[in-house]
């Protein structure tokens, strides 16, 4: 695929039914929901023979990262904020994805939007909190499409990989965070830590679950979700993007073109990361600390397919990562696994929901040795 | 600006070129072996990880430097088998097989390394350089060619072996067909799976010395350490155009740049270090960009083969 | 049945695939030195057959033998061992790799290393013992069609096959290239070896084979000597109708110049002069057919005129106005429709569903959109009405393009096309992998295009097809114009001579004047 055709990642795609009908339809709809939560199941069993292996109690362990993410008020508001980015970032990813196109450079186009935001809140300063907001998002969204914008020309007027190229951006903007907000850089606070100034905090993201960090934010978030459905399905932008995304060629004959359609899918991926980074900012942080936001790219990835590249399936992985992440502090504190355990337990999710054939043959023997 | 451009720092920046361009030509040379069965790995960066973290281990478990560089070989090539299981048998996309190699490594070396030896007092054993008697006294020439770790001679001796393998062998022959054409390779009789298995399992064991080389260069295992290599040794397959020689062009342009940026550093010039750390990646994207024109891949590159 | 000892032998071979019995009881005999040449449209289950015989697919039943002693085939190796060498239809080359190293692939000579100085002297051996010539180091990518079917031939030589099969051999070769594979499948026979030969070129089949097997929807249906079979019994036998010889159509009354080419130059993707100074013109209510075998720059010519391939030099002109350097879009709106050669790769989304593909070059204006949005029941009505109307066999139309038939696909596309206003048709390999009903159907709707004012350029390597369609005809060669007939002055000869490379005086002068119409042509060749 580097250097050729890059295909979807066809995740629970079905043989062709003999006779397409309503039943075959709803029984691949069936099994687009039941896919991901055995891939979700098997892994967790997976992992917790991996812990006992190495001599933790899965349980002990899985019931830190419960109680971490989900019990109680706060743990599930922290839940959802981590769910946040992860929703943007999994839609941006996955619009690429609608388009042939590997953007992981998520992570990266998050960081230059999350810069942007800062910037802009800071030079606004003393604006009205709502107009320095909204100010600040667009920015955000703005810087993230234009850096991802690069990739996208690149692409188009080169050839050159946007794997590779988009990678490469995403260790250029982390350097671009140090180099601005370290010591010495223009965009530095005050003092020994390695952060920005301040972004007025009384500019927030008003907060939609009194007590809780839990900001507006996640409105934002599911807001583009419902968007992400009705431009791909509903426009006829999202026409263009989905039939060069499966075939090109085709689509170049019937009039369409593949450079303009790159070039767009990449800006509105990047406006998608931007954003999530702007939303940290204004929702959350209000500083921009150096590091930011690593590690945000390879899961960008996972939530876009574990998410099967639709909304709602987006919505509720970018829910399942953000409670495992969320849960990993706990799950450190309390069981004594470091955090980096959930990636894990991410790829294993991920491997599952890529081989479901892998699903299909464990579930159907066992079911097999049931019925024997 | 004197200190930049005399003689030394030159001569410095090639020595050190060649050095850290090891690791991204044996990365690369695994990437053309794999990507000419077919296969498109991604997972170079996770296996390097692997099998740096691994040979850490062995090496500061075992106090043998041979030993540890055997085990990052051998966990390179299992991750191999491992993707070669993902991609080539369940037909997962090749991309996102390598991204679940990637994924799991960085979590899983960072997670096992902090409950095992994260704070240990010991060592992972390092690799001397080298210096080749009579050789190694020409002046300007001799630091940079003849005072390498062992090593790095390995992995220029792997360039013209791979180039070998790969057109003038019966193996490599039926592995260039199997890229371009696996349906007239399958119908001539060849095993399609298997070969793909050998490469990509290959591919591994190359990364997996990358790795193991990481890690006995600078004496220790840190989290994440690879920072992308994988990636840049991807971008020399690409550069070169899937052939060995010309890959190997590539990874040592790039470990040019990333010897440059760290002498800049080293010779105190005044540019923030960030924006130094980022020359090496800013390289990768003007060349790619730049210098290859439309590189046109094995045709079958990166599509999973049904046999009928 | 035969004289001579029988070499191979199919028993009862039966073989399903998903919703379709693909063979169903097939038994076959073939004799040593004999010819046996297997008939039958697409689909009738020849390609099947041969791809058991080869080793690609098990049979569910039956069992083959060989020299009279049952034989279990589990793979090419398998078959290769028995003596049983195919020469697929599609070659299954590898482009980049020589001439030797394609012949020798899988049984290269040597060890460990390969021995390029062994395996071009075994291909020099082989080409001269059998008077197939070609060079050993010479690069498959860069060999014409005919030098590589030759490679496909000596590769199987090379395995020792007693047993050839040839799968639709001459679909890519010139008349003339065609008697030399004739000539060589002699001098094979004569040596001991049986040969398979699948067509559905009925006067090729009745000239070269010893005998004839008719199979049609998966069974054997009909077996004559070659000699005293005619056109007609073959083509009844393996249609099962009696069969239309020439599309029905108003009467010949060209109008207006359409489009006109002058002078076209266009490489192709090697850089290699693919069209070479082309200049034709069409008309309106006129089908120009351009005959030529495939792979002499109909393929470049039909992306140059559907904006998707950059010319060199030249014009071309549609209605007065400059169409080269435009984007596929202009020339749509300019009212260029395009049935393109290649439906899979560039006339379909094979993911898409019908309804979607039938909107894919105006999905974006009304009714089916307004503004950026789409009204997808608009797309929905207008598809159902199109399905109706081009006979396209769907569940319904939001089944995805690709689980259709290739017919179904093909009429699809047309259905497409042909929906909309547009100035100048293009129809490239209209019928390729398509079956007859389809093909019939196709062909009456170009045809109705042309009789309702439209121009139509049909691209045909089909002689039958141009023949049956065309009103005016070209021959292309090597990327240039050898001549330019109205229908009624051409007749096969003549025009295989043009494909072959002789320039109109001399293949008019070559060939007899008179037409002959009357031949039986199964549409569709």
């Amino acid at each position: 695929m580097i250097g050729g055709m890059p295909t979807v990642p066809a995740v629970a795609s079905e043989e062709a039914p003999a006779s397409p009908g309503a039943v075959a339809a709803r029984a691949a709809r069936w099994r687009a929901v039941l896919i991901p939560l055995l891939a979700l199941f098997t892994s967790l069993v997976f992992c917790a023979l991996m812990l006992l292996i190495s001599g933790h109690n899965p349980l002990t362990v899985y019931q830190a990262l419960w109680t971490g993410a989900l019990t109680g008020q706060s743990a599930f508001a922290n839940t959802l904020v981590q769910t946040t980015p992860y929703i943007l970032l999994g839609l941006a990813v996955a619009i690429g994805f609608k388009g042939a196109l590997f953007n992981i450079g998520a992570e990266g186009q998050y960081i230059v939007g999350a810069i942007g935001a800062v910037w802009a809140g800071h030079l606004f300063n003393g604006a009205p909190a709502i107009l320095l907001v909204i100010f600040a998002l667009l920015v955000g969204s703005l810087v993230g499409a234009l850096y991802a914008t690069i990739a996208g020309v690149l692409k188009v007027v080169s050839g050159a990989h946007e794997v590779i190229t988009t990678i490469m951006l995403n260790y250029v903007a982390a350097f671009m965070v140090s180099w601005l907000v370290d010591y010495g850089g223009a965009m530095h606070g005050s003092g020994e830590i390695q952060q920005s100034y301040y972004v007025n905090p009384g500019a927030q993201l008003p907060i939609i679950w009194p007590g809780t960090p839990l900001h507006a934010g996640l409105i934002i978030a599911l807001a583009c979700a419902a968007g992400y459905y009705v431009l791909v399905w509903r426009t006829t932008w999202g026409f263009q993007l989905r039939a060069v995304g499966l075939n090109p060629m085709a689509a170049r004959s019937a009039g369409i073109s593949i450079r303009r359609v790159t070039i767009w899918v990449m800006a509105v991926s990047g406006a998608l990361s931007g954003l999530a980074g702007a939303i940290q900012i204004t929702g959350l942080q209000h500083v921009l600390p150096d590091p930011f936001g690593s590690g945000f790219g390879f899961d960008a990835i996972a939530v876009a397919i574990i998410g099967a590249g639709n909304p709602i399936g987006i919505v509720l992985a970018a829910v399942l990562l953000g409670a495992l992440r969320n849960g990993a502090t706990t799950m450190e504190a309390v069981a004594g696994i470091s955090g980096p355990f959930v990636s894990v337990i991410e790829a294993t999710i991920l491997f599952f929901v890529a081989a479901p054939i892998v699903i299909r043959w464990i579930y159907l023997r066992w079911r097999r040795a049931r019925m024997a | 600006m004197n200190a930049i451009l005399n003689g030394t720092f030159v001569i410095s920046v090639l020595a050190s070129t060649l050095a850290l361009a090891t690791p991204l030509i044996m990365g690369a040379l695994g990437g053309v072996v794999c990507e000419r069965s077919g296969v498109v790995n991604i997972a170079i960066e996770g296996i390097m990880l692997t099998a740096a973290f691994v040979s850490a281990a062995v090496g500061i478990v075992s106090g043998n430097l041979w030993l540890a560089l055997l085990a990052g070989i051998v966990a390179g090539a299992i991750a191999g088998l491992f993707l070669a299981l993902l991609a080539v048998t369940l037909r997962v996309d090749q991309v996102v097989a390598g991204f679940v190699i990637n994924i799991a490594a960085a979590g899983g070396t960072s997670f096992v390394f902090r409950s095992t030896f994260a704070n240990a007092s010991v060592s992972p054993p390092t690799l001397a350089p080298l210096s080749i008697p009579v050789l190694s006294s020409i002046p300007a020439l001799g630091p940079i060619f003849f005072q390498q770790s062992l090593l790095v001679y390995v992995a220029l001796a792997l360039v013209p072996l791979v180039h070998f393998y790969l057109f003038y062998t019966r193996a490599g022959l039926r592995s260039r067909s199997v890229s371009e054409n696996p349906k007239a390779a399958d119908v001539a009789g060849i095993n399609v799976y298997l070969i793909r298995y050998a490469a990509v399992i290959a591919s591994g064991a190359f990364a997996g010395l990358a790795g193991a080389y990481l890690v006995a260069d600078v004496g220790s295992f840190s989290e994440g350490m690879t920072n992308g290599r994988g990636f840049i040794a991807l971008a020399a397959v690409i550069f070169g155009k899937w052939r060995p020689f010309q890959a190997a062009l590539g990874a040592l342009v790039f470990g040019f740049f990333d010897a440059l940026q760290s002498q800049l550093q080293v010779a105190g010039i005044a540019a923030p270090v960030p924006v130094l750390l980022m020359i090496p990646y800013l390289a990768t994207i003007v060349i790619l960009a730049g210098f290859i024109g439309r590189a046109i891949p094995p045709a079958a590159d990166g599509v999973p083969y049904v046999k009928e | 049945m035969t004289a001579t000892p029988i070499a191979l032998r199919l028993e009862h071979i039966t073989k399903r695939f998903p919703g379709v019995l693909a063979n169903d009881d097939v038994t076959i005999e073939v004799g040593a030195s004999e010819t046996l040449a297997i008939l039958g449209e697409n689909g009738a289950g020849k390609s099947t057959l041969m791809n058991i015989l080869s080793g690609l697919y098990k049979p569910d039943e039956g069992r083959i033998l060989v020299d009279g002693k049952p034989v279990t085939i589990n793979g090419p190796l398998d078959a290769i061992a028995h003596g049983i060498g195919m020469v697929h239809q599609h070659f299954e080359l590898v482009p980049p790799l020589t001439v030797a190293e394609n012949i020798i692939l899988g049984q290269e000579p040597g060890g460990l290393l390969v021995d390029h100085r062994k395996a071009a002297a075994l291909v020099r051996d082989l080409s001269a013992r059998f008077g197939l010539e070609l060079d050993p180091n010479a690069r498959v990518a860069d060999l014409s069609v005919g030098l590589q079917q030759r490679v496909e031939v000596v590769k199987a030589l090379y395995r020792s096959a007693r047993i050839l099969i040839l799968d639709e051999p001459t679909a890519v070769l010139t008349p003339q290239e065609t008697r030399e594979l004739f000539a060589i499948m002699r001098r094979l026979s004569a040596g001991g070896r049986s040969i398979i030969f699948i067509s559905h070129k009925l006067d090729e089949v009745r000239e070269i084979s010893d005998r004839i097997v008719v199979m049609r929807a998966g069974r054997v249906v009909g077996e004559t000597p070659a000699a005293g079979a005619t056109n007609a019994d073959l083509a009844t036998m393996m249609v099962g109708r009696p069969v239309v010889l020439e599309v029905q159509r108003g009467k010949a009354e060209p109008g207006a110049e359409v489009l006109a080419v002058h002078d076209l130059q266009v490489r192709d993707d090697r850089g290699a002069v693919a069209v070479d100074g082309l200049s034709f013109t069409v008309r309106a209510r006129e089908i120009f057919g351009i005959a030529g075998v495939d792979g002499n720059g109909q393929a470049e010519l039909e992306e140059t005129l559907t904006g998707v391939r950059r010319a060199e030099s030249g014009s071309v002109r549609l209605l007065g106005r400059e169409c080269l350097g435009l984007s596929p879009r202009t020339l749509i709106e300019m009212g260029i429709a395009c049935i393109p050669s290649d439906r899979h790769r560039r006339g379909m989304v094979g993911d898409f569903s019908v309804a979607e593909n039938l909107v894919l070059s105006n999905y974006d204006r009304p009714p089916y959109a307004h503004g950026p949005w789409l009204d997808l029941a608009a797309i929905a009505r207008g598809a159902r009405f199109r399905v109706d109307r081009f006979d396209v066999r769907t569940p319904n139309v939001t089944t995805l393009a690709r689980f259709l038939s290739g017919g179904n696909q093909q009429k699809m596309v047309v259905a497409r096309e042909l929906s909309r206003e547009s100035r100048l048709l293009l129809a490239a390999q209209p019928t390729r992998g398509v079956d007859v009903g389809a093909i019939e159907f196709i062909h009456l709707s170009i045809a109705r295009q042309r009789d309702a004012g439209s121009a139509v350029l049909l691209i045909s390597a089909s002689l039958d097809e141009i023949l049956a369609l065309s009103d005016t005809i070209g021959v292309m060669y090597r990327g240039r114009m050898m001549g330019i007939v109205p229908r009624a002055e051409a007749n096969v000869e003549m025009l295989g001579l043009m494909m072959a490379g002789t320039p109109l005086e001399q293949a008019r002068a070559a060939a007899p004047v008179a037409p002959a119409p009357t031949d039986a042509f199964v549409t569709g060749g």
